[in-house]
């Protein structure tokens, strides 16, 4: 197994099937299954590096509360046009949607009450399962088209062996339509 | 063509700034090795970008060039406090850690070992570190780093595999050098 598909496999570029497969396919199994086992224990003490990496004390509200306090400098047209179209990150474009006027819970109730207020809308009564012709029945309705006549190949059979020599044998000739053999 | 109002460009550099934290924290850790200084140079550097961000060329590309910034930050932080941080760099984690009796050779080896690699670490480029950070500390695929970074996914398999191949050549050096070691701690008995 070469070493590229190792790194494939350890880089996240192919899967575990793939790993398998040409694992089984090398000239020695055994091996090839300690090279990755040495690949995964470098990528194993990579993860271990930054998992010791400790949380910051006051982390991103700090940076955050220190931004808000520094002037917005002008953009050029180019740049804030690049990022409208970028868009807002979601996290903070959720996160500036306004609470309605009173909270959500007041929003609810004033719904509620308006949905209590409305007339109820008239219901179709049919149900999933009631029979529609025009839909359920493919058939339906074909009565009434004009039925035309096809027209079709006439398939000519041409003589087997033993009727022909049947024909030789009582002396006749040959018939000109195959058909009448 | 859509325009930004000045409020909406704060917005979109705050939710830049929530998306790539971690990151830039941890490229700053990998240089300075103590985690308040790792703050203040994230802090910094985010202040900084904001402060030029009509400088900023392409702003699909906004983490690449925070990450650029908190690297260059941290590193002139480093070279500034060289007497404070030149004791961190040797020490790194012990200083941090409890003080134990027993000298753990095993643990200290561990340790030494761990440092050249974030030495390794920090001498990365700001892309490759990028990479590296998003890869083993927030634990993202190619194709997330890709899009990230606003990158080709094949450009960022490049940059990772050419990265680890800089950390591997550390690791393989710095186990060697174990081995060596053990091997003759062994002799000598």
């Amino acid at each position: 197994m070469s070493i590229e598909i190792i790194n494939a496999f350890v880089e996240g570029r192919c899967s575990m099937e793939n790993i398998e497969r040409s694992m089984d396919a090398s000239h020695n199994p055994l091996m090839a299954r300690a090279e990755l086992e040495r690949e995964l224990s470098v990528e194993a003490e990579f993860k271990k590096l930054f998992a010791t990496i400790p949380p910051p004390k006051e982390g991103l509200p700090r940076v955050m509360k220190a931004l808000r306090c520094a002037p917005m400098p002008t953009l050029s047209f180019a740049q804030s046009e690049t990022m409208a179209q970028i868009g807002i990150p979601l996290r903070a474009e959720l996160k500036h949607i306004p609470e309605p006027v009173g909270g959500y819970s007041a929003a609810i109730d004033r719904l509620k009450s308006k949905l209590a207020a409305t007339p109820a809308p008239a219901m179709n009564r049919n149900t999933e399962m009631d029979i529609q012709p025009s839909l359920d029945m493919p058939a339906a309705g074909t009565h009434a088209l004009k039925r035309t006549r096809r027209a079709t190949t006439k398939i000519i059979r041409l003589p087997q062996r033993s009727q022909v020599r049947d024909v030789l044998a009582a002396g006749k000739d040959l018939p000109e339509n195959p058909n009448e053999a | 063509m859509p325009m930004l109002e000045p409020e909406e460009a704060r917005r979109w550099f705050d939710g830049a700034v929530e998306e790539n934290y971690r990151m830039l924290y941890g490229v700053a850790y990998n240089i300075l090795r103590n985690p308040q200084s790792a703050e203040d140079a994230t802090q910094e550097a985010v202040l900084r970008a904001f402060s030029q961000i009509n400088t900023l060329d392409n702003p699909r590309a906004v983490s690449s060039w925070l990450v650029r910034i908190v690297q260059n930050v941290a590193r002139d932080m480093r070279k500034k406090h060289t007497p404070i941080l030149a004791s961190s760099l040797e020490d790194g984690e012990k200083i941090l850690e409890p003080v134990v009796a027993t000298v753990d050779v095993d643990q200290s080896e561990a340790d030494e070992e761990r440092n050249a690699l974030r030495s390794a670490v920090a001498k990365l480029s700001p892309e490759q570190s990028a990479v590296v950070t998003m890869r083993y500390m927030e634990e993202m695929d190619v194709v997330q780093i890709a899009e990230r970074l606003g990158k080709n996914p094949n450009a960022i398999a490049a940059l990772l595999h050419r990265a680890r191949g800089a950390l591997k050549k550390v690791l393989v050096r710095k186990t060697k050098v174990r081995i060596v070691r053990k091997g003759s701690v062994s002799h000598v008995d």
